[in-house]
């Protein structure tokens, strides 16, 4: 008899929690975008759009070619598709994607998600609520909490290069971060052998990158163990 | 105290699920050609899902393709048709990887969550 409410339950915490975050409720910020986010939707989407070809500037007339005497024109042979390479293989080479490290973006793109983390964020740790915040249970929550689009900044590396980087994660993989940083730039910093720290209404949190080299997806499953910490 | 218990049991993880797609959405809103961050958000909420034994609701499974995780937007992403050959129905075809949804207009079709039967609380109720 214990067992059966959960479903019920659990279907009604599910409406509940997606009414919750909805996105009228984000304000007019994700709908007002910034004259930077606006150009690269701009360009993606007419990239998308338009004909290539077209777009082109008739400069280099050396590759086309147009035959005049059109008395052979072979007809086109229909050929078998070859076995092996069907819609879906090719679909799965494509689907390993990466991010280009070092390609530009424009940093305001990612603004509304980075607002979107911070709602997120505080309905999970409630700060208004309570105002002498049990600290080990949101510790607690912030291990199992999504990072991405959160403001993050590298405080301590091995890598004296990486220290003092700080950006919107737009990625989180096991072994990295993947950062857009207010210069339009996109960085890819390990996780392993830094010590990252978030700032977030007065509290700092700090991430022992040692400890978290785990797959975002599993990392709500795991239970963390305490590791000897390394000195940078 | 015991009921409030049992319903928020897994409430980080529906959050979770939640800013997820919400971040995939918004990712593609932003940029239409960034299809692989959307990929990637919509990849780690199913992981997600998967590890807690969580079913995604209709309303939110129902706008990601199956096969390659992108958020199907119509003009977009995705294509909507309605054919009535046998049986009238909706496509949903992605036009990413090719992959069809089909929704049949069953008059009394019903989600399995809006069923009597899902709700497994009342049914108790009603046996004691």
């Amino acid at each position: 008899m214990d067992q059966e409410p959960s479903a019920k339950d659990l279907t009604v915490t599910n409406a509940e929690a997606y009414q919750e975050l909805s996105q009228a409720d984000l304000g007019g910020k994700a709908n007002q975008m910034s004259s930077g986010a606006r150009t690269t939707y701009v360009t993606s989407f007419l990239g998308k759009h338009l004909p290539t070809n077209r777009l082109k500037t008739d400069t280099d007339l050396s590759a086309k070619f147009e035959s005049v005497d059109c008395s052979r024109r072979r007809k086109k042979k229909r050929g078998k598709s070859k076995a092996g390479v069907g819609a879906r293989t090719k679909v799965k080479a494509k689907l390993d994607w990466k991010l280009e490290c070092g390609k530009k973006t424009s940093y305001s793109t990612y603004l509304p998600l980075k607002e979107m983390w911070t709602k997120y964020i505080e309905e999970l740790i409630q700060f208004s609520s309570s105002p002498n915040l049990n600290l080990p249970a949101a510790a607690q929550k912030m291990m199992k909490a999504d990072l991405h689009g959160c403001p993050l900044s590298v405080r301590k590396s091995k890598c004296p290069s990486y220290i003092g980087v700080s950006g919107i994660v737009i990625q989180e993989t096991r072994n990295m971060f993947v950062l857009v940083t207010p210069c339009n730039e996109i960085k890819s910093i390990p996780k392993a052998n830094s010590i990252f720290t978030i700032v977030l209404h007065d509290y700092v949190f700090t991430i022992h990158g040692n400890q978290f080299i785990v797959k975002p997806g599993d990392r709500a499953a795991k239970k963390f163990k305490t590791k000897p910490s390394l000195d940078l | 105290m015991g009921k409030d218990a049992a319903r928020y049991i897994h409430k980080e993880i529906y959050q979770r699920v939640n800013f997820l797609h919400q971040a995939a959405k918004l990712v593609l809103k932003q940029d239409p050609s960034n299809y692989g961050l959307c990929r990637y958000y919509i990849s780690t909420m199913r992981t997600v899902a998967e590890k807690h034994v969580i079913r995604i609701h209709p309303a939110i499974k129902r706008t990601y393709c199956k096969h390659c995780n992108v958020i199907l937007l119509s003009g977009q992403t995705c294509r909507i048709r309605s054919r009535s050959t046998s049986e009238p129905h909706t496509v949903v075809t992605c036009l990413l990887c090719g992959t069809i949804k089909r929704f049949m207009w069953r008059a009394s079709y019903q989600l399995w969550l809006d069923k009597p039967e899902a709700w497994l609380a009342e049914k108790g109720k009603a046996q004691t």
